[in-house]
């Protein structure tokens, strides 16, 4: 991955114009050229590194109800635990976390999203009887910001 | 919120959340595929994103494959009546990408949580660093990811 690859990233990461030709538009700002733009993409969603490419969606927008739930699992149930969380369809991220420079009661945390509260509260139950582990919801009271820009540029990528 | 999204909304997010096709000319190439013209797409999109229903139209990265292998929660105690002044300037940040006050437990009192990504540990925590002094908190705990069990996009 080279110092273009990493500028595309960048503003593809932001946003993909909702244009015809929407590389024409990323290659034109870029100082590129159209077709280089639309190869670096195939090379970079072929390697898994653009992972997606499509619309974002908003789950509270859409009346879902998501939640970040968090486990104390035993040291030796942790990856069977992680597993399993994992395998279930409506978890989006799930982390083996750990504290630093200090413990914390909680190593396994993960997001889920339901279709409602009801389900989220049910769904959750049914998960914590059939791992045989206590889960916690720390449901968002407040979103202050909700956005996802991953510093990828380094010093020397020329912007344009 | 059933008038927010018809049948055919759905159609067209479940169809895309494998991704645009991969030309020069994704919106047309997809809405044929789709049987619908380019123009409906475009403008449903447009009002999807309108609407709030769709955020961006965007390249979600795999961060760790860019180098970006370091991802640190923050969870912090603020003060009741500080949280939303706090809120605000945490989000003003550039590297916080999220920034949410969440329900405690009675073993875990932290109410704001902020997520930061970057290259290394040190990176993050000299972000979390000028956070502190912006706001003034020091009850707060960095929480890392160890390993990485799962991540992807949620699905319509």
């Amino acid at each position: 991955m080279d110092s273009t690859d990493r500028r595309i990233l960048d503003r593809l990461q932001q946003e993909l114009p909702l244009a015809q030709r929407p590389y024409r538009v990323v290659a034109e700002e870029l100082g590129l050229d159209e077709e280089d733009v639309l190869c670096r993409v195939t090379r970079l969603r072929d390697d898994g590194i653009i992972r997606r490419m499509g619309p974002i969606l908003d789950q509270d927008a859409l009346g879902r109800a998501s939640t970040l739930a968090v486990i104390r699992v035993p040291a030796e149930r942790v990856d069977e635990v992680g597993e399993a969380v994992s395998q279930h369809p409506r978890v989006t991220h799930s982390y083996l976390r750990q504290g630093k420079g200090r413990d914390i009661p909680y190593n396994i945390w993960f997001t889920y999203t339901a279709l409602s509260e009801d389900l989220l509260t049910r769904e959750l139950q049914e998960m914590s009887e059939a791992l045989g582990v206590k889960i916690r919801s720390l449901r968002a009271t407040k979103k202050f910001k909700v956005g996802v820009r991953f510093p990828i540029l380094e010093d020397g990528d020329v912007d344009g | 919120m059933a008038d927010m999204i018809d049948p055919t909304d759905v159609k067209i997010l479940d169809f895309l959340y494998d991704g645009l096709p991969n030309t020069l000319t994704p919106f047309a190439d997809a809405a044929s595929v789709l049987d619908i013209t380019e123009e409906e797409l475009v403008s449903r999109l447009r009002a999807l994103m309108d609407r709030g229903v769709v955020r961006r139209i965007a390249a979600s990265l795999a961060h760790r494959k860019v180098g970006i292998t370091s991802n640190a929660v923050c969870a912090w105690r603020v003060p009741a009546d500080q949280v939303d002044a706090v809120g605000k300037r945490m989000a003003a940040f550039e590297e916080v990408t999220h920034c949410y006050e969440r329900e405690t437990t009675d073993e875990w009192p932290y109410n704001m949580y902020t997520v930061v990504h970057g290259h290394t540990d040190s990176e993050c925590e000299e972000v979390i660093e000028r956070i502190r002094e912006a706001v003034g908190v020091d009850d707060f705990v960095i929480v890392y990811s160890a390993k990485e069990f799962k991540k992807q996009s949620a699905r319509i």
